[in-house]
């Protein structure tokens, strides 16, 4: 459905989008993740022909983002971030007037506005002028609107931000039902709804693409997957790692003090094997006293968190 | 700052920026360049199609910015060269000026490109360009080169002869000075030659003086005022610029009244001589008395050639040159057509409106271009004019400048006709008018008695020579007049009417009811306004004289029906000009007498006359031509014609000129009544057989005004406006604001 | 042509939805008023009273000049406030042209302008009832008032494309039409007071001639309130129409221009 390489974006001097390459198969559910200022709002701005691209090409639903623009707005329905609507307009008369925008016939008009209407749950608001919205309405109006002409792709930025927890849940919800007909491609910077809605991530950072791929494949990837940690208090540290360390399984053990005296923390790297009950025994044998024990759940927020952790590294880098 | 510089640095291996944003860059400034040069290029197609082409639609209903047709026609029988000037000057600053000469300029590029053959039009600004001003000023005087001769010739007589008189004169003063300082003169004689030496003295100098003021007037004066010493333009309306011309009568004038002084001074010098010579008798030394004696006999010839000068100074033809210089101004323009030049001044151009201040300049100025133009064409140009002959019976002559028909004389003479009176109680000859090849005869109602000095009432018998020119095939704009007082005469040439079958009621009066109070009955008053001419639902067709006539207003003083006879006698043809509407609030009254005194009344059924009738016709006769009297030959060989008003009233300079009045509520309004003069004129364009110049002026059309209107509409509209759509903003905001 | 219309539909509605439209309004025959009743501004006595002349050309002379202080106004908030309140976005990914966006705004602009001018018919009504007037002539100045309606739309339309403050569009097409009405009298002035100059040289005489002559020439032609005041007495001339037409059509197409510039400019 979307095809995007090399896709490059200069604000002047200023590289906002570099050689960005995906692709969104028909169907998918894909996130645009990553912090604020990566570039995210820009690709996809690109890829609604608000903007054209510096360099690169892209094609969503096998039209050419620079020479068929108007065939790809057709195709996409697009939610922008925040939401600009005509604030003085009644949201029956908003949604009837961007129906005509989509080129939708008189009889069709009036049926698809009811349909999204009903979709969104706008129903009791269509009268009400849209300046008096709360945000959550607006959401849904914006999401009407991207609906409206029943479009193959859904491209949504930040569809949930502004919103109150209760609200995001119904976003979720509904962004859920939509990708069941919908190739759907939406931007966030808020990790656990990516998570939950998409079945597969982009992740974009000052730019640029670090990681491209399903959730469970990411989460796999993770370096240090599978370290078990352990406080524990006792006397003679050095000689407990030692002996953590030749236990079945584990690669490595890093000693930390942990603040009191006698405290100290133990991150045991094993090659995935469960090891928790061995260091246990091994404890108790030696007369320390276990505090804590568990296994670091692999999670996507530490993946994030070390991709841009990755490209905090390069940007030292860059500097010297 | 440190993101941005890291970013840049990792474009060393992007794409670079840039191609493809100077390709669409330089494309959109590509087509837009293109896009402006067509838009540049269609514009001046457009400009210069329509300047050469002409490309310009009136919209207006009364062609009120195009010819009127007397015009046109007269710009397409242009037969000779015509050069139109304008002096029209404008200051940056004044922008009425600017408009002024805005719209004067349009007008004049309408007549050239109504006939560029021969039309040539200029534009000299007198303040801006002087010397473009003086070339036109040398055209002039040439033009006038052969009128002014004899004007040449007297001064340089007196030039010639000037140098012989001086030194006559000068001889003169010496030999009395020497006299006077003779040891053995008197000490009278002494005293009288001082006085004359003196005298004389003065003279020499006098007859200097004049020498150069010719010298100046004759070569046409100094630069012109307030154009070279002046760029504020403050003189700018008062000074003439005329000063390009020679002015040659003030030159031979001047030559007039210095040869007369010296001539009477040589005299009263002979004269105070002789006495002294008398009075000293004897007592005087031989040598004095002989060189005193015979000065009479030395000025003679003088004398005799000073009074000829004189003479030949004074018994000049006027100039018609002078009359241009006088005229000339600056915002003026110049008509040169054969030879003549005709001088169409500001206020001819831009009449101010009647009772208003000629030199208040916020007075609303109407542009009067293209009649004041065309009738100063229509006279340069010009070769048979037909002279309108009013025909009256004793008294003085009507259409002078003290009567009542001045505005009507004046629309003829622009119409190009020739004005003349003809008294039937003096002669049974018509006037000669000289450069007309024929004449209309306006018949005039007989004014009433003057107290002071009565005069016999007209009789038919008088009128019966003008009587016997019109059925003889002649032409003629008779006015009939009701019988308002006792003392107003019968007309006197019903017999002419009825043998057209026309029946003037003159015992009749058209008379409008209106209301004389909220409660009380109509009153009734002689009067009758229309805007409404017979058309062809009405009668046959609608007449040539009253067919351009739409919607213009006009108003007559009681006139009377005109009856006409069943059936029409042979040959003649009668059409109805004005008709009385149908309506029952307008009747030709019985009492006329009591109208005239108090209006309450109504009309009486039976006595009184209803509407509709008709109160002016226009006829054709073609039978019985030859019969009766030989047809003179003033007259052509066409049929005869006649036009008749029932009143004559409507062609008094009151009716004719638009004048202001007071309403009710005090306040000043215009009156107007366009169509009544552009009525005559086309009336006697029509018995002139010049029924192609038919038209109506755009004076008349510019008249169309508002009538009496509510007082609280005109102030409550604009009011009311603003304040309906503040009321529709707060019910739109009240319905928008609820929110859902 | 149908999203076209939307779009003006939309631009329409937004007239009535927004209150500057009635200040416009109620600004544009407020000022009228006074000018209509005041002694001595349009006429000696006040423009609707008996004995004056029945036509409207001093009104439609006045309008053409207020109304370079209302149109700015009025196109203002056109593109600058959809790109101030971020709504251009939403606008420009729907599937419309740029060509659309900016005709159908412009039209939008034009049906309110067309509106704007309706109640002077109620002085027209007024004219007709008491009075003769020249029904050709009122047409033609009415005509007029289209064109110069469709120039000043027109700028406005491009100066609201230029800038996301609308203020700033205001006080640009502002200071446009200012120069192509008012200001352009002064300024043909000023090119035949160059003349004054009057250099020794001969070349440069020549030059400030040229200058001089074609400057006077060129604001005289671009002089819109001099065509202007030949409708307003009737006169259809081809060149005016063809000046009005031209150059809103040139104006539109820089304004398509430049709404496209976003896409390269950036």
């Amino acid at each position: 459905m979307i095809e995007v390489q090399d896709l490059t974006k200069y604000y002047g001097a200023f590289l906002a989008v570099d050689r960005i390459s995906f692709e969104v198969a028909e169907g998918e559910v894909v996130g645009l993740l990553g912090p604020n200022g990566a570039g995210k709002t820009t690709a996809i701005r690109m890829l609604t022909c608000f903007m054209p691209a510096s360099a690169g090409r892209a094609t969503v639903n096998g039209f050419d983002i620079f020479s068929q623009g108007l065939q790809v707005r057709e195709s996409v329905g697009y939610m922008p971030e925040n939401v600009p609507l005509y604030e003085d307009m009644r949201v029956g008369e908003y949604l009837t007037f961007r129906a005509r925008l989509r080129g939708l016939g008189p009889a069709k008009r009036d049926t698809r506005v009811d349909e999204v209407i009903q979709r969104c749950q706008l129903s009791d608001r269509r009268r009400q002028i849209i300046r008096t919205l709360s945000k959550g309405y607006r959401q849904r109006v914006g999401l009407a609107d991207a609906l409206l002409a029943d479009p193959k792709v859904l491209i949504l930025d930040e569809p949930t931000i502004g919103l109150d927890p209760g609200q995001i849940r119904e976003a979720r919800k509904l962004i859920q039902e939509l990708a069941q007909r919908h190739t759907v491609l939406l931007s966030s910077h808020i990790l656990p709804e990516v998570e939950q809605v998409c079945s597969r991530i982009i992740m974009l950072v000052a730019g640029r693409i670090v990681a491209n791929g399903r959730i469970d494949e990411l989460k796999g990837s993770i370096a240090g997957a599978g370290a078990t940690v352990l406080e524990a208090r006792g006397s003679d540290a050095d000689g407990t790692r030692r002996a953590l360390a030749a236990l079945h399984g584990v690669k490595k053990v890093d000693l930390s003090p942990a603040g009191e005296s006698d405290l100290f923390t133990f991150a045991i790297e094993t090659d995935g094997s469960d090891v928790r009950e061995a260091a246990a025994a091994l404890l108790a044998r030696r007369n320390w006293t276990v505090r804590d024990l568990h296994r670091a759940k692999s999670t996507l927020e530490e993946f994030f968190v070390q991709k841009v952790a990755e490209q905090g590294l390069f940007k030292a880098a860059g500097r010297r | 700052m440190a993101e941005e510089k890291n970013r840049e640095s990792k474009s060393e291996n992007a794409p670079r920026r840039g191609p493809r944003r100077f390709l669409i860059g330089a494309n959109v400034v590509v087509s837009v360049l293109l896009v402006a040069a067509l838009v540049v290029a269609a514009n001046f197609i457009a400009w210069w199609l329509t300047s050469r082409y002409d490309l310009t639609a009136d919209a207006t209903v009364g062609h009120q910015n195009s010819f009127s047709s007397r015009t046109k026609i007269l710009l397409q029988k242009l037969d000779q060269p015509v050069h139109i000037t304008s002096l029209y000057t404008a200051e940056p600053k004044d922008a009425p000026a600017a408009e002024r000469k805005r719209r004067v300029e349009d007008l004049l590029h309408l007549y050239r490109a109504a006939n560029s053959r021969y039309v040539e039009v200029e534009f000299v600004d007198p303040t801006d360009n002087p010397a473009a001003f003086h070339v036109v000023a040398k055209r002039i005087t040439d033009d006038y080169a052969g009128e002014a001769k004899p004007y040449v010739a007297a001064i340089g007589d007196f030039l010639k002869f000037k140098t012989e008189l001086q030194r006559t004169m000068l001889a003169e003063k010496e030999r009395y000075a020497a006299i006077g300082r003779d040891p053995e003169a008197s000490a009278d004689l002494k005293t009288l030659m001082h006085g004359l030496t003196e005298a004389l003295g003065q003279l020499i100098a006098k007859n200097d003086e004049v020498e150069r003021s010719i010298e100046t007037w004759t070569s046409g004066g100094a630069s012109l005022p307030g154009a070279t010493a002046d760029k504020e333009g403050e003189k700018k309306k008062e000074e003439p610029a005329g000063l390009g011309i020679p002015d040659y009568a003030k030159a031979t004038s001047t030559i007039a009244s210095l040869a007369d002084a010296t001539a009477q001074l040589l005299d009263q010098i002979g004269e105070l001589i002789n006495k002294q010579l008398q009075v000293e008798g004897l007592r005087m030394p031989q040598t004095l008395r002989h060189d005193l004696q015979g000065a009479d006999a030395r000025y003679k010839e003088i004398k005799d050639r000073l009074l000829a000068l004189s003479k030949q100074a004074t018994q000049l033809k006027p100039l018609e040159l002078d009359t241009v210089r006088n005229a000339l101004s600056l915002d003026a323009i110049i008509v040169e057509a054969g030879g003549q030049v005709r001088v169409v001044g500001y206020e001819e151009m831009w009449p101010a409106p009647p009772g208003a201040s000629r030199i208040d300049p916020t007075v609303e100025r109407r542009f009067n271009g293209e009649d004041v133009l065309s009738a100063a064409l229509t006279r340069a140009v010009s070769h048979n004019r037909v002279s309108a002959v009013f025909v009256q019976s004793g008294g003085m002559p009507v259409s002078e400048f003290y009567g009542r028909y001045t505005e009507m004389v004046e629309r003829l003479k622009r119409a190009n006709f020739e004005v003349a009176t003809w008294d039937v109680a003096r002669s049974h000859e018509p006037p000669k008018v000289a450069g007309t090849s024929s004449s209309v005869y306006i018949l005039m109602a007989p004014e009433p008695p003057d107290q002071q000095r009565p005069t016999p009432p007209p009789t038919p018998d008088q009128y019966q020579s003008v009587t016997d020119l019109v059925n003889a095939g002649g032409r003629a704009l008779v006015f009939c007049r009701a019988r308002m007082s006792p003392m107003i005469p019968e007309i006197p040439y019903t017999d002419l009417l009825h043998k057209w079958g026309i029946n003037a009621r003159t015992d009749l009066l058209t008379v409008t009811s209106y209301p004389i109070n909220e409660n009380e009955k109509n009153g009734r008053a002689p009067f009758l306004d229309t805007t409404a001419y017979p058309s062809e639902s009405d009668f046959k067709s609608p007449h040539a004289i009253i067919k351009p006539l739409e919607g213009i207003k006009a108003r007559f003083i009681g006139p009377v029906p005109l009856e006409l006879a069943q059936p029409l006698p042979a040959g003649v043809e009668v059409w109805p000009l004005v008709a009385t509407p149908r309506r029952p609030d307008i009747w030709a009254d019985k009492d006329i007498q009591e109208v005239m005194q108090s209006h309450p009344g109504a009309f009486k059924k039976g006595e009184d006359l209803p509407s509709p009738y008709t109160v002016a016709v226009a006829a054709v006769r073609t039978a019985n031509v030859a019969s009766g009297a030989a047809a003179p030959a003033a007259t052509n060989k066409s049929a005869a014609k006649l036009v008749v008003f029932g009143d004559d009233f409507f062609a008094s300079d009151e009716l004719m000129r638009a004048s202001l009045s007071m309403t009710a509520k005090r306040e000043l309004v215009l009156l107007d009544n366009p169509a009544n003069g552009e009525i005559v004129v086309n009336a006697m364009l029509w018995l002139s057989d010049q029924q192609d110049l038919i038209a109506v002026s755009a004076k008349a059309q510019e008249a169309r005004r508002l009538g009496v209107l509510p007082s609280w509409l005109s102030w409550g509209l604009p009011i009311g406006i603003p304040v309906v759509v503040i009321l529709l903003g707060l019910i739109v905001y009240m319905v928008r604001s609820r929110a859902r | 042509m149908s999203k076209t219309l939307a779009l003006m539909n939309r631009e329409l509605r937004a007239y009535f939805y927004s209150p500057v439209a009635y200040v416009a309004l109620v600004a544009l025959y407020a000022v009228l008023a006074v000018f209509l009743l005041v002694p001595g501004l349009l006429s000696p006595r006040g423009y609707f009273e008996a004995g004056q002349p029945a036509e409207m050309r001093a009104v439609f002379d006045t309008m053409a000049y207020i109304l370079v202080f209302i149109m700015p106004i009025l196109t203002m908030r056109l593109l600058s406030e959809e790109m101030n309140k971020g709504t251009i976005e939403t606008l420009m990914t729907a599937p419309v042209t740029d060509t659309q966006v900016v005709l159908g705004k412009y039209l939008g602009a034009m049906g309110f302008y067309l509106l704007l001018l309706a109640p002077s018919l109620l002085y027209l009504g007024l004219l007709v009832a008491y009075g003769n007037p020249d029904a050709g002539m009122i047409l033609a100045g009415y005509l007029g008032l289209v064109l110069i309606g469709m120039v000043y739309t027109a700028v406005g339309l491009l100066t609201s494309t230029c800038t996301r403050y609308d203020i700033v569009s205001a006080i640009v097409a502002l200071f446009v039409l200012g120069t192509i009405t008012l200001l352009c009298t002064v300024l043909a002035w000023g090119a035949t007071a160059l003349r004054h100059l009057a250099p020794t040289a001969d070349w440069a005489r020549w030059l400030v001639d040229r200058l001089s002559d074609w400057g006077h020439r060129f604001f005289e032609y671009i002089n819109v309130a001099k065509r202007y005041q030949d409708f307003s007495q009737g006169k259809i001339a081809f060149d005016d129409v063809t000046y009005f037409l031209v150059v809103t059509a040139l104006v539109l197409f820089i304004t398509v221009k430049v709404l496209e510039s976003r896409k390269w400019r950036a």
